[in-house]
């Protein structure tokens, strides 16, 4: 009896080991899980958990479970360093997907390229892609394609009359200069440019100062949380004019903060969860279902990121050779994400070059128009 | 004519501004009557009663208005009564530097412990009046705001009657003034110290309350702590009308130089008032002149 229930147990022993044994592939992963900008981090993490399942539930990558390691950059350049040191030199991941800032971006860029390790950046500044390295591809909207984006659209409707509104983060900083250069490029200059500060709660001499200028547009580069209170605040102070907003006013979070305040409000995202793709409709429920919430726009991208970085190891054959996986990455074209973009890198490693225009209409972020930039 | 509606909006603003920063004061001010210390979590006090009230009451259980403002106001007095045995009690002995700092760290611990317990997302909750407000000549007015000046008013007039008049509010003047001088009075001085925290935490709470439909709960929320020391620092230690006044010039200093100095440097003109108090004028406003250090 004892001998038996002995080789049941070395039985079930090895065919656990089979199945586990295989040491995973561990693609590294970083955002904002504390401090200010933690919602970015929690919406990464949640579309890394199901690309994690999804990834596995193929098969993994070469025969080989995937293993994705999220690591809190707290939004901040040494917080991300840190995070950074860890993916590459403990975990020795392939790549790491990651940070959704710019600053966090530029701040671990040299130690990629140092180390040959992947970095698919989630920072929009421009100029992320122009520091010439071969090892960084970006895959989300830039600063120029979304601003140029929302002038045109604008100047399309007939609009002359351009405010500013910006944070004076890096994030907003760039998008300032980003929008005058895109006005510029229609002959146009905005009549007032105002700035806050992230955390800033109360707009009202700002707005006050929007209003003295008399424009038709106010453009407002700034985060979810002050979006939604620069909306309700523009709705009493300055209800007639079209706003213009960052992506984050687009988001399902964004649109419930504001309560009500963001109806008509027009922005620019790769993402919305009502694009009737039906890949996009099948991730948006499977999310909702699991997370008690729509994905938001950095859920998709990174979700799309981790799925593409899998699919480049395959393709590479290797997860060691991280030369290879670049390789790869990089041909891919026409890859069709849960975001409802198609990817397709090109010789800078922007990931897409297209941008849908998005109303806020009862409540939800309807697409209105898509905007391609060559 | 449109320039009067916008001078009389900043107005408006710095008011209902300066109305919430007087507010966070008077919580402020109610620890440093009873024990002579600042308590520098009380922007976190703030921010947990905001949770409280709209992350767990509204949003998670479905009460309305009253019954979870009651609600948090008892978590809170709670909460209070447990934090002084925590970062006050152990140290009454110690220098209040030594308790001030304590306090840094309950602030600390509070922030982060928010955002395990309440994820990352503001929570946003419509209050009694939601979005909507007044609109007299081009003048829009939240009533939220209005209610906050109100509610204002009302715990300011309290509290110089509990102070002035009550047995407990001369009690716990008596033990801020000299502990050992109050017990030897027959005072029985922790009990005092305890009540105190448990008010001063409610103050918060109901600071978090009032403005959770205005500028949502988050970390963030907290920062409201800053400016009501300035308000404190400005109007006068411990003197509970400085501190509303001191919040006032603190809200339409901030708005006014927002509007004709700079917006991006609101903040640090406000802080280089309060630093311009410190060096000049450390009394306040209103307070007296004393020997004491912090």
């Amino acid at each position: 009896m004892r001998r038996t229930v002995g080789l049941v147990l070395a039985l079930v022993l090895m065919a656990t080991c089979a199945a586990y044994g295989a040491q995973p592939v561990n693609i590294g992963a970083m955002g904002a899980i504390t401090g200010g900008s933690a919602i970015s981090g929690e919406q990464a993490s949640q579309g890394l958990a199901l690309a994690e399942e999804d990834i596995n539930a193929a098969g993994g990558v070469l025969g080989r479970p995937v293993k994705i390691i999220m690591e809190d950059s707290k939004g901040l350049p040494t917080g991300g360093v840190t995070a950074a040191r860890k993916l590459i030199f403990q975990d020795n991941v392939v790549g790491i997907i990651g940070c959704h800032q710019s600053t966090v971006v530029m701040a671990i860029e040299p130690l990629a390229r140092q180390e040959g390790v992947i970095l698919m950046a989630k920072g929009s500044a421009d100029m992320i892609t122009q520091a010439g390295n071969p090892w960084v591809v970006r895959v989300r909207e830039y600063d120029t394609l979304a601003s140029f984006a929302k002038i045109q659209h604008a100047v399309e409707q007939g609009y002359t009359k351009f405010a500013i509104f910006h944070n004076t983060d890096q994030f907003g900083e760039g998008g300032r200069q980003n929008l005058i250069d895109a006005l510029a490029k229609f002959g146009l200059e905005p009549v007032t440019v105002e700035a806050h500060n992230t955390g800033d709660k109360d707009f009202t001499a700002q707005l006050l100062n929007i209003r003295r200028a008399d424009p038709e547009v106010l453009v407002v580069w700034t985060h979810g949380d002050e979006h939604a209170l620069i909306c309700r605040q523009v709705s009493q102070l300055i209800p007639d004019v079209q706003y213009y907003g960052s992506m984050a006013v687009s988001q399902w979070s964004s649109i419930q903060m504001a309560e009500g305040t963001s109806e008509g409000v027009l922005s620019t995202s790769p993402y919305s969860y009502l694009n009737p793709d039906p890949d996009v409709q099948v991730f948006a429920e499977r999310h909702e279902k699991r997370f008690g919430r729509k994905p938001e726009t950095f859920t998709v991208l990174y979700y799309d990121s981790a799925m593409m970085l899998a699919e480049a190891i395959r393709r590479a054959g290797t997860a060691d050779d991280r030369d290879k996986v670049l390789a790869e990455l990089k041909k891919i074209k026409g890859w069709k994400g849960v975001s409802g973009i198609e990817y397709s890198f090109d010789e800078t490693g922007e990931a897409f070059n297209q941008i849908f225009i998005i109303k806020i209409e009862n409540q939800v972020p309807v697409i209105i128009d898509k905007v391609t930039v060559k | 004519m449109a320039e009067l509606a916008i001078v009389l909006q900043q107005i408006v603003a710095g008011l209902a501004l300066g109305s919430i920063y007087g507010l966070v004061a008077l919580g402020y001010n109610f620890i440093f009557n009873a024990v002579g210390i600042v308590n520098l979590a009380q922007g976190d006090f703030v921010m947990l009663g905001g949770y409280i009230y709209g992350g767990t009451l509204t949003l998670l259980l479905g009460l309305p208005f009253l019954p979870a403002l009651i609600l948090t106001a008892v978590a809170m007095a709670i909460f209070g009564i447990v934090s002084q045995r925590i970062v006050y009690y152990p140290l009454r002995d110690a220098h209040p530097r030594m308790v001030m700092l304590s306090t840094i760290a309950l602030g600390i611990f509070l922030k982060n412990i928010s955002l395990i317990a309440w994820g990352t997302y503001p929570v946003s909750v419509p209050g009694l009046f939601g979005q909507r407000g007044l609109r007299i000549a081009g003048v829009s007015i939240l009533y939220q705001y209005i209610f906050i000046l109100v509610c204002v008013i009302i715990l300011l007039a309290v509290q110089q009657f509990f102070f002035r008049k009550t047995t407990l509010g001369k009690s716990m003047r008596a033990v801020a003034q000299d502990r050992l001088a109050a017990m030897l009075m027959g005072i029985d001085a922790y009990k005092v110290i305890a009540i105190t925290f448990a008010y001063s935490s409610t103050l918060a709470a109901i600071g978090g309350v009032l403005l959770a439909p205005v500028f949502m709960v988050s970390q963030v929320l907290a920062n409201v702590g800053l400016k009501g020391f300035a308000a404190c620092v400005i109007g006068g230690w411990g003197d509970i009308t400085g501190a509303v006044i001191g919040g006032l010039v603190v809200g339409l200093v901030e708005v006014f130089s927002a509007s004709y100095i700079s917006s991006v440097y609101k903040d640090a003109i406000v802080f280089a008032i309060l630093i311009g108090f410190l060096i000049f004028r450390p009394q306040g406003i209103l307070g007296r002149a004393t020997e004491e250090s912090l």
